[in-house]
């Protein structure tokens, strides 16, 4: 029996949306469109009033446009959208005491009450020599609230807000079925990098990097500046510079988002040692995109990972 | 894989009210420092007060001697006495001033005198000196009481004289450790207990592992470390080794410090003075827990876990001062580990302490 999901994915500065279909490990993806939102998701655009009516609004309007029915609707935000921590304790420390030391983590790291927060530690099994690694993972209370309100004025029933750096983790490994060494997956944005590290075993590390310091849009930035700005991007990751030795061994980079121009790949493949390539379905993968599907999403599968990540 | 979905309940329970500090507790048990100054006075009004209070009983017997014959009725164990006088007066005027009566007047008088300044020397005088005696020898009770040792600081000295020279003991063999390690690889884990001390070595390779052991019974003669495991792991696509060492520590004393009377009778309260070392020493209390607390008598042992995150300089010194500083903690067991590294080095380290803490009652 084949499961409907409706997959809505939010950017800062834009929403991409598939109404898909999964049998048999197959999918269907029957619609997908994407388009900019009429403002700017930031800290102070999510604690005005107007900004849930505008939202609002846009994405009835959107619906309609596309004909989108909502039905059994998933969300993705934007990793950066929350606090990601990754805290190492004693293997002898119990599971009990996680959370002190998680509130203690990551209250030293905030300015305002930690009321503000809700703090969530996902099920996450990764030990470094004797330690254990935890991963948690906190979210202003507003934000949470601001998509309530959204889709309570629509009338939609919201099943799962999720930030995509995990569901594109997911994904990749129902992707890429023999996952060696350490993957670099980047997410092209408007103004930076999503940069998603992974490895055979799990999530590594989530950040976001502008593209440049002036946070420019991708538009005004020259591709050369973009090309290069990724090697150092690429380097700083496996070796920030405070350290003498590499951090990370990255073996192959796979690169995805709306604003990527698939042109990109060979450029910044000949800058690079790695591997580089456009996240698409692969061969080998678990999941296989039927050919029925729409023409837009077979030819651009890397535009819409993040809404086809959050299939699970 | 990692799961989440925000539209669940947040892994923590809503944030409680931050708890009342045990300062602010404290506050609240002992008394205000307006109380303890009212208290103070109380007891130094009540030791004058015998000073003060003893002209007024020398006089008032004098007045009423004097007065009460002229403005009001004497008290009653002066009434017999009023007769005396009235009878004199009546029969020294009636009897035109007789030579015998004039003598007689003045042997009464004489009496009288004699028996006012007996009188006067037993009850004020003779009791002034009672007093002053009773005053000195109270002194000097409490001057000889002093120098006594209590009950509980006779229990405790010799259990802060073992803490304080097991904690120097412990401290110096961490420092010496870290410092004096050979270069040939690295330490992930320093483990320490009164009786053991437990090391696990980051190496890249069995021989530079193998070239480790000879360069630290070197650096470290005093200690004899033995392989108790060793394994081989890929990270990052590398082969690291890691290797469990452990040497014995028992019999190690160290002389330390004179603690004083002061530390063996008061209470401490050690949350407070971890959070200023931590403070003084910039550390970050990852961890606080309080453990068992165990009812001894005349003191209590409770058991705390510490996490502490710091520089490594900084974090060796304070623990270091905490143990000799604060006889009243007993290191259990210290581990020290690198935070978000594999391997120690001058960087924030983690100290996860496990103590005893032995406070009278």
């Amino acid at each position: 029996m084949a499961t409907d999901i409706s997959s809505l994915s939010f950017r800062e500065d834009a929403l991409i949306w598939t109404e898909l279909s999964i049998q048999d490990n197959a999918l269907l993806v029957k619609k997908a469109a994407y388009d900019s939102l009429p403002l700017f998701l930031n800290h102070k655009s999510i604690h005005q009033e107007v900004t849930v009516s505008k939202l609002a609004e846009f994405i009835a309007n959107f619906m309609g446009q596309n004909q989108f029915t909502a039905q059994n609707l998933k969300i993705t935000i934007p990793g950066r959208f929350t606090v990601i921590k990754k805290i190492l304790v004693d293997a002898t420390i119990s599971k009990e005491d996680f959370s002190d030391l998680v509130s203690f983590e990551f209250e030293k790291s905030w300015d305002e009450s930690p009321k503000n927060y809700s703090i969530y530690i996902p099920e996450y099994s990764r030990t470094r020599g004797p330690y254990k690694e935890i991963l948690a993972v906190a979210i202003r209370n507003n934000i949470l609230h601001l998509f309530d309100a959204i889709f309570n004025k629509l009338d939609i029933e919201v099943n799962g807000i999720a930030p995509s750096c995990f569901t594109i983790d997911e994904f990749f490994r129902a992707q890429v079925s023999n996952i060696s060494g350490i993957s670099l997956l980047i997410g092209f944005q408007n103004r930076g990098y999503d940069l998603i590290l992974v490895d055979s075993l799990n999530f590594l590390k989530y950040s976001f990097r502008p593209y440049n310091n002036n946070i420019d849009q991708l538009s005004k930035i020259p591709p050369e500046e973009i090309i290069g700005n990724f090697k150092k991007v690429v380097t700083e990751i496996q070796k920030p510079s405070k350290l003498s030795e590499p951090l990370h061994d990255i073996q192959s980079i796979y690169l995805y988002g709306i604003y990527l121009n698939p042109v990109w790949g060979e450029m910044i493949q000949s800058k690079l040692q790695t591997p580089v390539q456009v996240f698409s379905f692969q061969d080998s993968s678990l999941y296989s995109l039927k050919q029925n599907s729409t023409e837009e999403v077979r030819k651009n599968v890397f535009r819409y990972i993040e809404p086809l990540s959050n299939i699970f | 894989m990692v799961k989440l979905n925000f539209k669940t309940k947040s892994s923590l329970p809503g944030k409680k009210e931050t708890p009342k500090s045990d300062k602010q507790e404290k506050h609240q048990d002992t008394p205000s420092p307006e109380a303890s100054k009212r208290t103070d006075e109380d007891f130094d009004i009540s030791f004058s007060s015998t000073e003060s209070l003893f002209p007024k009983a020398e006089s008032k017997p004098e007045q009423d001697f004097e007065e009460e014959p002229i403005t009001q009725k004497s008290p009653k164990q002066k009434e017999p006495d009023k007769p005396v006088f009235k009878e004199f007066e009546e029969e020294y005027y009636s009897d035109k001033k007789s030579g015998f009566k004039i003598f007689l007047v003045i042997l009464i008088v004489i009496i009288i005198a004699g028996a006012g300044g007996y009188f006067g020397y037993n009850y004020f005088l003779k009791d002034k000196g009672k007093v002053t005696r009773k005053v000195s020898k109270q002194t000097t009770t409490q001057e000889t009481q002093t120098p006594q040792v209590s009950a509980v600081a006779a229990t405790l000295k010799p259990i802060f004289e073992s803490n304080s020279g097991t904690n120097l003991f412990l401290t110096k063999q961490i420092e010496n450790t870290i410092t004096k390690k050979p270069k040939s690889a690295d330490f992930s884990l320093i483990v320490i207990t009164p009786s053991e001390m437990k090391l696990t070595v980051l190496s890249d390779s069995r021989d530079s592992f193998a070239q480790f052991k000879v360069d630290l019974a070197k650096a470290l003669p005093g200690l004899q470390f033995k392989t108790i495991a060793i394994q081989s792991k890929f990270e990052d696509g590398r082969e690291a080794i890691y290797a469990d060492l452990s040497a014995p520590l028992s019999g190690k004393k160290m002389q330390t410090a004179a603690i004083s009377n002061q530390q063996l009778e008061t209470p401490g309260d050690f949350k407070s003075t971890l959070q200023g070392l931590s403070q003084k020493y910039k550390t970050k209390i990852q961890m606080y827990k309080q453990g068992k607390n165990i009812n001894q008598g005349n003191y209590t042992q409770t058991l705390f876990y510490v996490n502490l995150l710091g520089a490594r300089d900084n974090l060796l010194k304070l623990l270091s001062e905490l143990g000799q500083a604060v006889p009243n903690v007993h290191y259990n067991k210290i581990s020290i580990f690198p935070y978000n590294l594999n391997a120690i080095s001058d960087n924030n380290l983690v100290a996860r302490m496990n103590l005893t803490y032995y406070n009278p009652k």
